[in-house]
């Protein structure tokens, strides 16, 4: 049998698993990988970061645009433990990233070797699960595994950690066909009994009012959601990891969170029945008082102590799948009432693009993109929520770290989007605080040539803290740039720029 | 309230540290913790003593479940389950104690493991109630050190 090196095996694996881009920086541990990568760079797509948060975050960005797994590579101490904010970003949305690091040799582990540390304990609590590669012959089904757990159920980051004697000792290659792990259930099946109360309920209710959340997000149960909306005729809101979810229905009135806006508090109040399907609604809004019916593939968001609820523990996708083959049903809701609602969301979108600058631009930008256009912004706090003034189209189009808040996310995740989506264009909308959190990755948009809109929004120019010029950083990376000013012509330059291949830079001053 | 918490995991490293971490992370405390092999090899059972708040254990249990290398979580109510620990102590009596420890020791069902010339050492097992009247009335007759396995349980067999 032919014998292949350790980082042999772990290209050949993640080609076998269908992985064919992969974000990482070298380094001391993992050096063997980076020595056989040229043989396997026709199957394997190298891009090399400049940081491994930001590596973690294209991982991020990569997979949230388009559903497949994310994958980084890095070396061991400082490299894994830059990446911990990354996975915890990953971690707090559920996204599937496979994060491998290198490690001091076996024989040395636990000793303070150079560049040591214990990634698996460091990153325990912030991955689905971690695992330590201990031999050569078992790398290809730690891979395998580790992409599975990753990708099933309740998705999230998982950790690899290959020492590197690991990596340069030799094994045959031998990958398990099909992957179980006896004490891990990779899809909860729907119980009739649950399904049963969830109905009797639904029937029951005369205003039910439908919160999707990014459990609820699929290709195709997004388009079976739309025609539930249709069938029922009942309202539907997203939280912000689900926003786009309902482009296309006439239902859709919006977001809900925590400052909810006042059309989301009208709904709320008139509904007698909220359906949270794939939401982690407490930690969202304060419910208390209402009947609420939860479906949720994790239990641990399921509240069971609290009376009067209804537990649904099933993967939310096969839940509206089922939902969908249901009878028509009518309920109280009537199509003034919504229509009324509806003027009430877009007057109060309109009122708050006159009084917040940052909206306006906001809504300005998206007008001018197409529909189908990746936006990748940050979350931070003096632009809660100003995704809702985006034109999103699909769940996949807003790229934004939820859970974890992190500053300076959008940026690289936009990088990773535009190679999980060429066809689409990918803009990312900075402030220029959270900007500068990961601005050198700029040149590694330019080294690989990819087309994609930074936008940053700099309003500290009058500032105690001023920060750099934009305009000027972005020339010395040799990314083309402009400085205007947030005003009637703002839409014309950004116009301009949009037709310019490659990486361009728009700093607007506010 | 008192939780007496039984996991069977798999045998592998870092398993244990997972699941302390989850307590941690909370600030709870654990009371008591055993853990060892079960007729598997592969398997070990965990048994885990802790008390609070009923909704913080329950998030603590679903977790657990949630974890890949764990494969059952019971929450056993005292009822339903038997439950023991052992405890070895060491007693230095004077003269005039010397028979009485042999005798309470015989009262609770102790057996004597180890004599020496100036102490006895002492193997109890029983409910937590048990050890802990056993320690109180050895205290005075010079008691001078114990140590205790912590809870492990068994399922009892339904009706």
């Amino acid at each position: 049998m032919k014998k292949f090196l350790g980082a042999e095996l772990f290209f050949e694996s993640l080609y076998k698993l269908g992985i064919k881009t992969i974000f990482g920086l070298p380094g001391g541990y993992v050096l063997k990988i980076y020595d056989v990568m040229p043989s396997y760079a026709k199957k394997i797509k190298h891009i090399l970061t400049r940081h491994e948060q930001a590596a973690t975050h294209m991982a991020d960005g990569f997979s949230r645009a388009s559903g497949l797994p994310g994958i980084i590579l890095c070396t061991s101490g400082p490299a894994a433990t830059n990446t911990i904010t990354g996975i915890s970003t990953a971690y707090m949305d559920s996204i599937p990233v496979l994060v491998f690091t290198g490690q001091v040799p076996t024989p040395f582990l636990g000793s303070d070797a150079f560049q040591e540390a214990d990634h698996i304990g460091i990153t325990r609590t912030c991955t689905k699960h971690n695992t330590l590669v201990r031999k050569t012959i078992d790398l290809p089904k730690a891979i395998a595994e580790a992409l599975y757990i990753s990708n099933t159920g309740r998705k999230g980051p998982v950790l690899v950690d290959m020492p590197k004697d690991v990596l340069i000792g030799e094994s045959s290659f031998k990958m398990p066909k099909s992957i179980k792990i006896k004490s891990y259930e990779d899809s909860v099946n729907l119980q009739k009994k649950e399904y049963d109360n969830f109905l009797a309920a639904f029937k029951k209710s005369n205003r039910p009012l439908f919160i999707f959340g990014r459990g609820a997000c699929s290709e195709k149960s997004q388009k079976q959601i739309t025609k539930i909306l249709n069938k029922y005729k009942v309202p539907g809101l997203t939280s912000i990891m689900a926003l786009g979810l309902l482009h296309d229905s006439k239902y859709n009135f919006g977001l809900i969170d925590e400052n909810c806006s006042k059309i989301s508090k009208d709904i709320l109040k008139k509904s007698d029945l909220v359906i949270s399907v794939g939401c982690d609604l407490p930690k969202i809004v304060n419910l208390k008082n209402k009947k609420i019916i939860n479906v949720n593939i994790d239990k641990v968001d399921l509240d069971s102590t609290k009376e009067g609820n209804i537990n649904v523990h099933t993967d939310s996708c096969e839940f509206i799948n089922k939902l969908d083959d249901e009878q028509k049903l009518s309920f109280l809701w009537k199509e003034d009432e919504f229509k009324k609602f509806h003027d009430n969301h877009i007057s109060e979108l309109n009122k708050e693009i006159k009084l917040n600058i940052k909206a306006k631009i906001f809504s300005e930008i998206s007008n001018l993109f197409p529909k189908d256009t990746v936006f990748c912004s940050d979350f931070s706090y003096e632009e809660v929520n100003l995704q809702r003034f985006l034109n999103i189209s699909d769940y996949r189009n807003n790229l934004i770290s939820g859970g974890n808040g992190t500053p300076g996310y959008g940026f690289p995740a936009a990088i990773g989007a535009t190679f999980s989506r060429p066809k689409s264009k990918v803009v990312s909308i900075s402030s220029g605080k959270n900007f500068q959190f990961n601005m050198q990755e700029m040149i590694v948009a330019v080294e690989q040539k990819i087309n994609l809109t930074i936008i940053v929004l700099n309003d500290s120019i009058n500032n105690k803290y001023p920060g750099p010029n934009y305009k000027t950083l972005a020339e010395s990376f040799n990314v083309r740039s402009t400085r205007v000013k947030a005003s009637v012509s703002m839409g014309n330059t950004i116009k301009k720029f949009m037709g310019y291949k490659g990486v361009t830079l728009i700093e607007i001053l506010i | 309230m008192r939780h007496v918490i039984s996991i069977l995991v798999d045998n592998e490293p870092g398993v244990l540290a997972r699941i302390a971490g989850l307590f941690t992370a909370r600030g709870f405390n654990i009371e008591s913790l055993c853990v060892a092999e079960t007729e598997k090899q592969s398997l070990s059972r965990l048994t885990l003593v802790t008390s609070g708040d009923d909704w913080i254990i329950e998030q603590i249990i679903k977790r657990f479940e949630n974890m890949i290398n764990v494969i059952k979580v019971d929450d056993f109510k005292e009822s339903q389950s038997l439950q023991r620990e052992l405890l070895i102590a060491r007693v230095n009596p004077t003269s005039k104690t010397r028979s009485e420890v042999l005798r309470v020791a015989d009262i609770f069902r102790a057996n004597v493991v180890d004599v020496g010339s100036k102490s006895y050492a002492l193997e109890i097992t029983g409910s937590k109630d048990k050890l802990e009247a056993f320690v109180e009335i050895l205290r005075p007759l010079g008691l001078k050190e114990i140590n205790r396995t912590g809870l492990i349980s068994l399922k009892r067999e339904k009706n």
